[in-house]
């Protein structure tokens, strides 16, 4: 079956039921760790899988007038875990619980005021398809 | 439809500032792409260079212009881009929502002085980057 190209143009985050608004790029990290069970006569090493975790982060244009933005700095204040949604096309989106971990407001010549957001999910991930 | 080139020219032409002294431009001598080279100066042209989305959902496009204020000597090319660099704000323009305006770069090219066709007047071109929606 043949891969069928999304554009991003349908994507959306949303975290504690607010969807961002300007929103410039986002990612979701998934990542399994492994147990090494190599035994000394082994010629190559071998892996269990171990623990799941996820992390993700999105770039969003900084206004603090917008309610969505807004939300993003009351959680992170909080330290409030919500439900982060990141919808990659119709049907297909990853849920988790997660904590803000880091709020980075910059600043740059010539440019206009943005924020990076990087979250740690807890508990299990949702995928939906 | 609105067109951010229309609202870029209705951001230009806005109030007075264009059209008020030191070397008014009136708001028919603001005009999009180019001028005739027979037609009065001093006189304002801009160009919508570019248009891009500048987020994930494209409610937000970025565009680059370039606006160039047209007068027969390089000091009056000067005044009016002071004056374009004040009319270039953020606001609604032509059902267009202009949300931000960086002033990117100026630059002057001086009038050329010679006989007839040989004079050329001089140009003093402003660009921006802006942000908007419709």
């Amino acid at each position: 079956m043949a891969v069928t190209p999304r554009v991003c143009r349908n994507a959306s985050i949303t975290f504690g039921g607010n969807t961002l608004a300007g929103v410039v790029d986002g990612t979701v990290t998934l990542t399994t760790e492994t147990i090494d069970v190599s035994e000394l006569t082994s010629v190559d090493r071998s892996f269990l899988v171990g623990i799941k975790s996820g992390t993700a982060s999105f770039t969003v244009f900084y206004d603090q007038d917008d309610t969505s933005f807004k939300s993003l700095e009351t959680a992170y204040a909080a330290g409030n875990a919500g439900t982060l949604v990141f919808t990659f096309h119709s049907g297909a989106t990853y849920t988790a619980s997660a904590y803000i971990t880091s709020l980075s407001p910059s600043i740059a010549m010539m440019d206009i005021c943005r924020c990076s957001v990087q979250f740690q999910l807890t508990g299990a991930v949702s995928i939906s398809a | 439809m609105a067109t951010i080139e229309q609202a870029v020219r209705t951001m230009l032409i806005n109030g007075t500032t264009l059209s008020v002294v030191p070397v008014p431009v009136p708001d028919a001598q603001v005009t999009h792409g180019y001028r005739l080279q027979d037609s009065p100066l001093p006189a304002v042209t801009y160009t919508v260079e570019t248009r891009e989305d500048a987020t994930v959902n494209g409610e937000i496009q970025v565009s680059n212009i370039s606006v160039t204020s047209i007068a027969d000597t390089s000091e009056d090319a000067l005044a009016i881009a002071a004056k374009v660099r004040t009319a270039l704000v953020a606001g609604k323009f032509s059902g267009v929502d202009i949300d931000a305006v960086i002033i990117t770069a100026d630059g002057l090219q001086p009038e050329v002085v010679g006989i007839s066709d040989e004079q050329e007047p001089s140009q003093a071109v402003t660009q921006a980057t802006i942000y908007w929606r419709t």
